[in-house]
């Protein structure tokens, strides 16, 4: 059976040691100058707007991260409040819209994330780079339309992504749309961010 | 008393923070084609031939990754047990040559290991925090299933970022002495989750 292409971003699942994803998240700020829609899964970066950022610092300020190339990224949304005592909670944050958003941002933690289809994977996938690409989000589910650019797979170490295996997950098949377990591998916590983490390895 | 010769590749003990090691691990494959024996112990790295990886992606393929003075190589993990199948119930002591594996391998770059040194070098209080090569002091054991590969002595620790071990201190075990074929505590530096792999991780200090 083909795989499914409902995108849902980067969704944690565990640890690269081994261990369970235990749902822990840093409490981040948007501030309401951002006029980006932001979707539950997409992935952020520390925001570099000083009118975004929070007046008394005590929240990182984050914003959408770029998909391509050296492109840095401090974790993935995993929920929203809208505010600082949870008492509403948002399906996605609007376009300017001030918001709180639980960022995962442990750079120890493995992902699940659907191919985009553009290039029918392979037993030579896994520890390959790869980008990201996004389909957009959904403001019905919530959830973003971020995926692996399957076209961009190879040895890049400044790549976004680091390509672990295919999910073990019923239905999942190795052929477009599959769902894999990736790192982040242009984190801000490691080595410099843009410079990339891992350095793929290419199969012949 | 001098300590005794009895290599065991590295074995893990707990992390950089301070908390035992839990034995967590991953369940990584080695394909029928790649000759090699595998041992308890033993370093790994990603498999780049095809012909060994596993067909469906749901395994990350391994091969053996000895780091010596002549040949440098990154690290992905150590193996920590072996299974002749995906049913964890079939353990083997070791891989035999060209047969299809499942090796449980500790991936986690916080791991601290301990790894006996060959001998061939003078420990001194100089060695924590230097960098170290690896060397296959001894073939693999066939009946206790434990590697041969030990911490390279003979290849004087030093500073240089890209040597694949860091040494952390002498291990605090009974009997272990600062002498030849002593047993150390190391960290991966060439972990291919951090930095790009052969650059290294950790520049090390020397003391003068």
């Amino acid at each position: 059976m083909a795989n499914e292409i409902s995108y849902f971003g980067l969704r944690p699942v565990r640890h690269i040691n081994g261990s369970a994803w235990n749902g822990a998240t840093e409490k981040c700020w948007v501030g309401s100058d951002y006029t980006v829609a932001l979707y539950v899964g997409q992935t952020v970066m520390i925001s570099t707007d000083a009118s975004e950022s929070h007046a008394f610092a005590r929240f990182t300020s984050i914003e959408a991260a770029a998909h391509t190339d050296g492109s840095p990224i401090y974790g993935v949304i995993t929920s929203f409040d809208n505010m600082q005592d949870k008492s509403t909670s948002l399906l996605y944050k609007p376009a300017s819209t001030d918001a709180f958003v639980n960022v995962c941002v442990d750079p120890t933690v493995v992902y699940h994330c659907r191919d985009d289809g553009s290039s029918v994977p392979d037993a030579t996938w896994p520890f390959l780079n790869a980008d990201f690409v996004d389909a957009g989000g959904s403001a019905i589910t919530g959830l973003s339309g971020i995926g692996i650019a399957g076209d961009s797979h190879n040895v890049d170490q400044s790549n976004p992504v680091l390509i672990l295996r295919m999910a073990d997950l019923p239905n999942n098949a190795l052929s477009i749309n599959a769902i894999w377990e990736v790192m982040i591998n242009t984190h801000q916590l490691l080595n410099g961010g843009v410079v990339g983490n891992a350095l793929g390895v290419a199969k012949a | 008393m001098g300590n005794t010769a009895n290599y065991f590749g590295l074995r893990p003990v707990k992390h950089i923070n301070g908390s035992s090691w839990n034995g967590l691990t991953e369940k990584c494959y080695v394909g029928a084609t790649y000759a090699p024996l595998l041992y308890i112990g033993d370093p790994v790295m990603i498999n780049n031939a095809l012909a060994d990886s596993d067909a469906t992606a749901l395994h990350t393929s391994v091969e053996l990754s000895i780091p010596i003075a002549t040949t440098a190589a990154p690290i992905y993990g150590v193996i920590t047990s072996i299974c002749s199948s995906e049913d964890i119930a079939d353990k083997w002591v070791k891989k035999p040559a060209s047969t299809e594996a499942y090796v449980n391998v500790c991936v986690d770059p916080t791991v601290i290991y301990h790894i006996r040194d060959d001998g061939l070098g003078a420990p001194a209080a100089t060695w924590p925090f230097l960098n170290a090569w690896l060397i296959q002091a001894a073939a693999g054991n066939a009946l206790t299933g434990l590697s041969g590969v030990a911490l390279d002595g003979a290849n004087v620790p030093a500073t240089t970022q890209t040597f694949p071990v860091t040494i952390i201190r002498l291990a605090n075990l009974p009997d272990n002495e600062m002498d030849d074929n002593a047993i150390w505590e190391v960290l991966i530096n060439t972990h291919q989750l951090l930095n790009g792999g052969v650059a290294g991780n950790v520049l090390g200090v020397a003391k003068g």
